[in-house]
């Protein structure tokens, strides 16, 4: 598993690049590219439509469907900002906050997990462990019953808990793995310094885990953004919903107002945008981290 | 003698703070494992055996829910959905594979980066706006695929795509077309470079054809990352319904419903919330899931 | 697991409770709210509003309130600003009050799912609007107060010496329906708007144009007639209806199934269970015990009627939800859309291009089906929707007192001229004119059936998939033996099911019966109001007959 994590890079390694068979006959490479054009136009054409129709009409987008001409309708980004906007910034705090929260309870838990002793140590991580082989797909409606039970219907911690809970067994596992790893001695010598656990956790082992938290930070965080089904049916006020639900809400109720809710689904779409343009890298490993963990 | 046993009660002392510390750095993660995992896990279970709408009524049924799934001609049509859904999944994992060989034998780098970035766009858009614009390209009156049939003189085949019972699973089976799964991509891409670079030298000596090379060199490569993206299929679409719920809401009629989506609504349809017959569609579903996990490690495992 | 075992009984424990205290709240409220207005039964001189003037009311003045009704009458739409102008009003009245009103569409079944999660989470608003489906299951759960009591006081907005509840549209006896609509059988919902619940058939809004360009020179009355006319239409190149895979499934079942043999089920039954209350227990028990069969003609007849209309519906509708198919209607797509008087003032604004008129819905007649009764239900003869109020209130006396105010005031005979007028709609009280917008709506000389009375499908009504199975009749070529016999497999079940929850010692009928006689002994010992005494003691007997209908025989099947 976690070869799979450290070998999904950006541009070929150049030793790899160099052995590849010489291919004397242009046309091949040609097909090649062809082939890969051909896929990312129509992997990428549906967004293309939206982008154009969310300058049109509705009356632009029915009768000069293939067509974007003037006047264009930018004010449909106005108005879709304004309902939108607050469902972004509802997934923001949703998402942001069980990323930030389950990294620390993961870490600490790696950290605990992988360098410390004490009794009942094996039992406790294999209760944690063993939650990853077993399949989550019965949880949804006693996981409604309990945040119910808790009061959390209808307020952040609803998403928040449960996504920092269902986060738990991969990546504790991953940072205990990762834990365990390090050299024993880093952490020897600053407690021959009289540090304590805690100061040892937070100068030492959070510095070392950088990459593989913002790698679980990602995951979990984009896991949230993305869920659906969750937030469906815990938090319903208007006010609360992050933007799957919400565009969901949206577009079932502006029935034919296509322009401005095709501007909110572009709308909804710049987040994950930047985080992608400024942390690429990351952002491709959070994806895959999220696929290992079957 | 003193200083042996100060040094002892020092260590006694440190001891069991550091036990205390380990403590307090793992309980966070196991209270939060048990809570909000095991305890709705085991709390499904049990109620599987109820009568429950979660408030009024909560009666022991035995095994009544079970029966009455075994019957109800409902979650039948269900099953034999998912398990179309689940055939075609995994012929669909192809494309993936295939765009996969084809960029990384790409020669020029720069032009392989690009398309490996154009490859990963759809992630960044949210997957609910995915679904919801391919609704909109199925409307009828005036989505995308009948204006476009429109323009090309070719009226006779516009459809009713998702208001047709016949074609509403193929429809959604065509959501994601051309079938290109970034995360699958890559998983397949990080395998192909992890390949020892020789085994492309004794190819290009061979002279093996495009195709040929793809079968007998690359495919037998990709092996460990296939079964791991066909465990990902397999979970996913045994248990999964978000997109039939966001799309068709399981129809026309029951034309693409699921069991998770019958669990589903059971549980929080209109008008209804049999909390306990939906926990038992939930329990089997689980079972189903485990089997898929167990086999999964062992089959994986076996292999590395 | 044991542990979770105790924790369950402490939660019955809690539950049983629960179900005690909705006696002891009925008749706190009956308390609470005989200080601001005497009883039927001796009206005070100073009643309506001791102290006050009549239509002004008598809330704490001293203190200051906020209120939350929560509806799905949008501010875009003709009721929400209707309700909104009087909300002001009230406020305006009462300073010290502040009602805040949230909207929430009904579409993707989020009203219930929004209140479902509050109901749960005790963040439901005061008051709010509910359909009888939704009040029923809400009521069930112990969500909504018990309205009785205040029905059975005087209304401190009506100048009149009758209750409050005898001055709404067909009385008493109009709240038949919504009564048998919970486990109490009692009044859980003020009617203040007279939406579809007032009229128990839905119009067709129609293009003026396209039936003028396809030669339907006369507006179909009979279903024979609104056949022809889509024929036409179709011939003509247009689709004729825009139906919805969903709220129109529910609609065209009812309205059709009200027109066919009307006293279908009870005649199943003996004499004495033959009571509207006893409907939806009579359907239930016809299924268990084999009385209503799985070929029965009369539901298989609307099916038929159904199907054969179909086929003049726009292509794709299952696959679209009702404002889609408004859409459709609005931008010139189909000939006809069913709704109701709600959505008059926005295709007023809305539709360009084209006339548009509204058809009442057409009587059935013998030609189409031997079943029929040539008849329509009677308008407005049974409240059937309403707002229901939060049982939480109960713990907050004055707030609650506030709110039943607010709800006297909105069905006040000068509000509710305001309310139908702006917002085009029936009202719900006596004595107030119905604007004229709104009587093609409502008005045919057909309209004769008690709505009491009507047919139901308990095939239709008992499956939870049925509009789903329907779907599949409509689309595909399932026939009508197949397809009845799919929604009697459900129905069947789930009629089991409603026969063992009645007869469930805990939580069904013998509960209530404990629970009603408890609170009827409580009101004696009380001297409560002798209307409210008899209120309970109807339910009461009820209740018995309920038990003993499925005593008699729906106990030695599940056995």
């Amino acid at each position: 598993m976690d070869r799979i994590e450290q070998d999904v890079r950006w541009g070929t390694p150049a030793s790899v690049r160099l052995r590849k068979p010489a291919r004397p006959r242009a046309w091949g490479e040609l097909a090649k590219h062809a082939f890969m054009i051909l896929v990312c136009l129509l992997l990428l054409y549906p967004f293309a439509l939206m982008l154009q129709m969310s300058v049109k009409d509705t009356e632009q987008i029915m009768y000069e469907f293939f067509r974007i001409s003037s006047p264009y309708h930018f004010d449909n980004y106005a108005r879709a900002w304004s309902e939108v906007g607050p469902m972004i910034k509802n997934s923001v705090v949703m998402a942001g906050g069980s990323a930030l929260i389950s990294i620390f309870i993961t870490a600490a838990a790696g950290y605990g997990f992988g360098k410390l002793k004490f009794p009942g140590k094996e039992p406790l991580y294999w209760i944690v462990f063993a939650k990853m082989m077993l399949p989550g797909v019965m949880n949804l409606i006693p996981s409604f019953v309990l945040a119910w039970k808790l009061g959390l219907l209808n307020s952040y911690w609803a998403v928040i808990l449960f996504a920092v809970g269902g986060a738990q067994p991969f990546w504790v596992f991953v940072m205990r793995t990762f834990v365990a790893g390090q050299p024993q001695e880093l952490f020897d010598s600053a407690k021959v310094d009289g540090a304590g656990e805690a100061r040892i956790f937070w100068h030492i082992a959070l510095p070392l885990l950088r990459p593989v938290l913002s790698l679980s930070a990602l995951n979990v965080f984009l896991g949230v953004w993305n869920d659906y089904i969750w937030p469906l049916v815990t938090i319903q006020s208007f006010d609360k919903r992050p933007i799957t639900t919400g565009l969901a809400y949206l577009s079932s109720t502006h029935v034919g107002d296509y322009g401005p809710l095709m501007a909110g689904y572009v709308i909804a779409s710049v987040p994950l945008f930047l985080l992608f343009a400024f942390g690429m890298k990351q952002f491709v490993q959070g994806l895959t981290g999220g696929a290992v963990k079957l | 003698m003193a200083v042996q046993s100060a040094a002892r009660g020092q260590r006694k002392k440190t001891g069991r703070i550091g036990r205390a510390a380990g403590y307090g750095f793992v309980l966070p993660a196991v209270l939060f494992t048990v809570l909000f995992e095991y305890y709705p896990m085991l709390d499904g279970i049990f109620h599987s055996f109820y009568r429950w709408n979660g408030s009024t009524v909560e009666k022991f049924v035995g095994l009544d829910n079970f029966a009455e799934i075994f019957r109800d001609g409902v979650f039948w049509t269900s099953v034999k959905n998912m398990l179309f859904f689940l055939f075609f999944q995994i012929v669909l994992m192809i494309p993936t594979i295939a765009a996969c060989i084809v960029l990384f034998r790409i020669k020029n780098s720069k032009m392989q980066y690009v398309y490996r970035i154009l490859l990963c766009v759809p992630m960044i858009i949210p997957g609910i706006v995915t679904m919801l614009l391919w609704q909109f390209m199925y409307n009828p009156q005036y989505g995308f695929l009948n204006q476009l049939l429109d323009v090309l003189g070719l009226q006779q085949l516009q459809q009713l795509w998702l208001g047709d019972p016949a074609l509403a699973k193929w429809c959604l089976i065509f959501i994601g077309f051309p079938w290109i799964g970034t995360i699958a991509a890559l998983i397949y891409l990080a395998g192909l470079q992890n390949v020892d670079g020789s085994v492309w030298d004794a190819a290009a000596i061979d002279g093996a054809g495009p195709v040929k090379k793809a079968l007998f060199i690359e495919l037998p490569l990709l092996k460990g990352q296939f079964k791991l993206n066909l465990v990902t299929v397999l979970a996913g679409t045994v248990t999964g319904y978000g997109l039939q719920l966001v799309v068709t809401n399981g129809g026309p009629g029951f034309a693409t419903l699921v069991p998770g989506l019958y669990m589903y609504q059971r549980a929080f349809g209109s008008g209804t919330s049999d909390y306990g017959y939906a926990s038992a569609v939930g329990l089997i579903l689980f079972v189903i899931a485990l089997a898929i996990s167990a086999i999964s490690i062992k089959y994986i495992r076996s292999e590395e | 697991m044991n542990r979770l075992r105790h924790t369950k009984k402490i939660v019955q424990k809690h539950k049983s409770r629960g179900m005690r205290t909705a006696l002891a709240a009925a008749v706190l409220m009956t308390a609470a709210l005989s200080g601001c207005s005497g009883n039927a039964e001796e009206p005070a001189p100073s009643s309506p509003a001791a102290g006050g003037q009549a239509g002004e009311g008598s809330i704490p003045a001293d203190k200051s309130f906020k209120i939350k009704v929560m509806s799905w009458q949008g501010p875009q739409e003709q009721y929400g600003p209707a309700y909104n102008a009087a909300f002001d009003e009230y406020m305006k009245l009462h300073p010290n009050v502040k009602i805040e009103h949230l909207y929430q569409p009904l579409a993707n079944n989020g009203y219930d799912k929004l209140l479902d999660t509050q109901f749960v989470s005790h963040e439901a608003p005061d008051a709010m609007q509910l359909n009888k489906y939704s009040m029923r299951k809400y009521a069930d759960q112990d969500y909504l107060a018990l309205l009785d009591g205040p029905m059975q006081q005087l209304s401190a907005y009506n100048d009149s010496a009758a209750r409050w509840v005898d001055t709404f549209a067909g009385g008493e006896k109009g709240f038949t329906t919504l009564k048998s609509f919970n486990k109490y059988g009692a009044i859980t919902s003020i009617p203040v708007d007279g939406g579809p619940g007032a009229n128990p058939v839905q119009p067709f809004y129609y293009n003026k144009d396209m039936f003028d360009k396809a030669g339907i020179a006369e507006l179909p009355e009979t279903w024979a007639e609104l056949i022809e006319a889509c024929r036409k239409l179709e011939a003509a190149g247009f689709d004729a209806l825009a139906a919805d895979g969903n709220r129109f499934m529910q609609w065209i079942t009812t309205y059709v199934g009200n027109q066919l043999e009307p006293g279908h089920v009870p005649g199943l039954f003996e004499e004495k269970y033959r009571i509207p209350e006893l409907k939806g227990d009579m359907d239930a028990i016809a299924l268990l015990t084999g009385k209503y069969k799985a070929d029965n003609p009369v539901e298989a007849a609307e099916l038929a009627i159904i199907k054969d209309f179909s086929q003049y519906w726009q292509d794709g509708w299952a696959a679209v939800n009702e404002d889609q198919a408004k859409q459709a209607f609005l931008l010139g797509k189909t000939a006809m859309y069913m709704s109701g008087n709600w959505d008059y003032s926005y295709f007023e604004q809305n539709v360009k291009g084209f006339a548009f008129g509204i058809i009442p819905f057409p009587v059935i007649t013998k030609e189409t089906t031997p079943f029929a009764s040539e008849m329509l239900p009677v308008a407005g003869d049974q409240q059937s929707y309403g707002w229901s109020v939060n049982k939480d209130l109960e713990n907050d006396p004055d707030k609650l007192k506030v709110v039943i105010d607010l709800f006297q005031f909105l069905t006040g005979k000068e509000t509710q001229k305001k309310m139908s007028d702006a917002g085009v709609f029936v009202p719900v009280v006596s004595g107030v004119s119905t604007p004229d917008k709104v009587k093609p709506f409502i008005a045919t000389a057909n309209n004769k059936i008690p709505t009491v009375d009507i047919f139901s499908g308990p095939l239709f009504a008992l499956a939870n998939d049925n509009k789903a199975i329907l779907q599949v009749y409509l689309t595909t070529d399932e026939d009508t033996a197949g397809t009845m016999e799919r929604l009697h497999q459900q129905a069947a079940t789930n009629a089991r099911k409603k026969a063992s929850d009645a007869l469930d010692a805990e939580g069904g009928v013998p509960n209530q019966i404990e629970i009603l006689q408890q609170s009827l002994d409580k009101q004696k010992a009380d001297n409560a109001p002798a209307a409210v005494v008899q209120s309970t003691t109807d339910s009461l007997n009820v209740a018995k007959l309920k038990l003993e209908l499925y005593k008699q025989y729906a106990e030695p099947l599940l056995k």
